[in-house]
């Protein structure tokens, strides 16, 4: 098969700028939630059970942080840098709780670039529909690269 | 109907521990990309993933991080906890059919912030560490009709 992934793969490391920014908002939906709970075997009734939502601080139902989180994955995965990004590590701070129904716009801003170890970092921003800050974070990923003739 | 909840603050101890173990399968990735969106060719497509330096699909990082909540959501501290903070190292790359266990630790307890530390460390089946992390976690408060 002449499948060759030079063209697929993301932005390398020389194709990446500090100050370069890129985003993903979805609106989370119940569907989300419960797709995600079962993948991750999560059941906890804060996120699934009404009746035990609104006797918490929260009041309703919410959607699972990592869910949340996961727009940075998509992000950094399809987006920037793309196709063949490796997720090294990545700092979380959930803010405020999101709730079914809520938008949530997420940005990743490049700050740090080590040319030497191909390593990369971003700021992570996630707001609501209202633009309050619901979760913050860094993420260190390695860019895409391609094992024989490196396209840096 | 009465709601039962996971330990309160004043329940947990430190160095308490859980665990999460499961073989990671091909579906675990298809969903996780599903759900949100992360359609990386790296851990979704053989070919592209065999011109990698990994030779084969890996799983997502925040897949891997995401089995954390099963912990904090379902054990320890259980029903109706949230997390703070979290940050976690993905140490070495998860391969489909891997087996992965997950161990959570309590490290700290603040009885007045109603939040506890952890630590976060997760092997492979050749107890290769795989994942480290650790954050701050919110246990749940007592709910009107609590039957603990």
């Amino acid at each position: 098969m002449d499948y060759s992934i030079e063209s697929k793969l993301g932005k390398t490391i020389s194709e990446i700028r500090i100050g370069d920014t890129a985003s993903f908002g979805k609106t989370f939906t119940e569907a989300d939630v419960y797709q995600f709970t079962g993948i991750v075997g999560n059941f906890n009734p804060t996120h699934l059970n009404k009746e035990f939502a609104s006797k918490t601080p929260s009041g309703k139902r919410t959607v699972p942080q990592m869910l949340v989180a996961g727009l940075v994955s998509k992000i950094l995965g399809t987006q920037y840098p793309g196709n063949g990004t490796v997720h090294i590590a990545q700092e979380l701070d959930f803010i405020e709780p999101v709730f079914m129904g809520d938008t949530i716009e997420a940005t990743v801003e490049v700050t740090k670039i080590d040319g030497k170890e191909k390593r990369v970092w971003f700021d992570l921003k996630c707001v609501n529909q209202e633009s309050k800050l619901v979760l913050t974070g860094e993420s260190e990923i390695i860019p895409p690269f391609m094992i024989n003739e490196e396209k840096v | 109907m009465k709601a039962r909840i996971g330990k309160t603050v004043d329940q947990l101890k430190v160095g308490e521990s859980a665990y999460f173990a499961k073989t990671l399968a091909d579906t675990d990735m298809l969903q996780f990309a599903g759900v949100t969106g992360d359609v990386n060719l790296l851990p979704i497509n053989d070919e592209f993933a065999k011109q990698t330096i990994f030779k084969q699909r890996i799983a997502h990082g925040m897949l891997t991080a995401s089995f954390i909540t099963n912990i904090i959501g379902m054990r320890l501290p259980g029903y109706g906890s949230t997390v703070k903070k979290q940050k976690v190292k993905f140490t070495l790359p998860v391969f489909i059919g891997d087996t992965i266990e997950i161990g959570l630790t309590i490290t700290a307890i603040n009885v007045d912030d109603n939040t506890a530390d952890f630590t976060v460390q997760a092997k492979n089946q050749k107890s290769e560490i795989i994942m480290t992390g650790s954050g701050v976690l919110v246990p749940p408060t007592p709910l009107d009709d609590v039957e603990e």
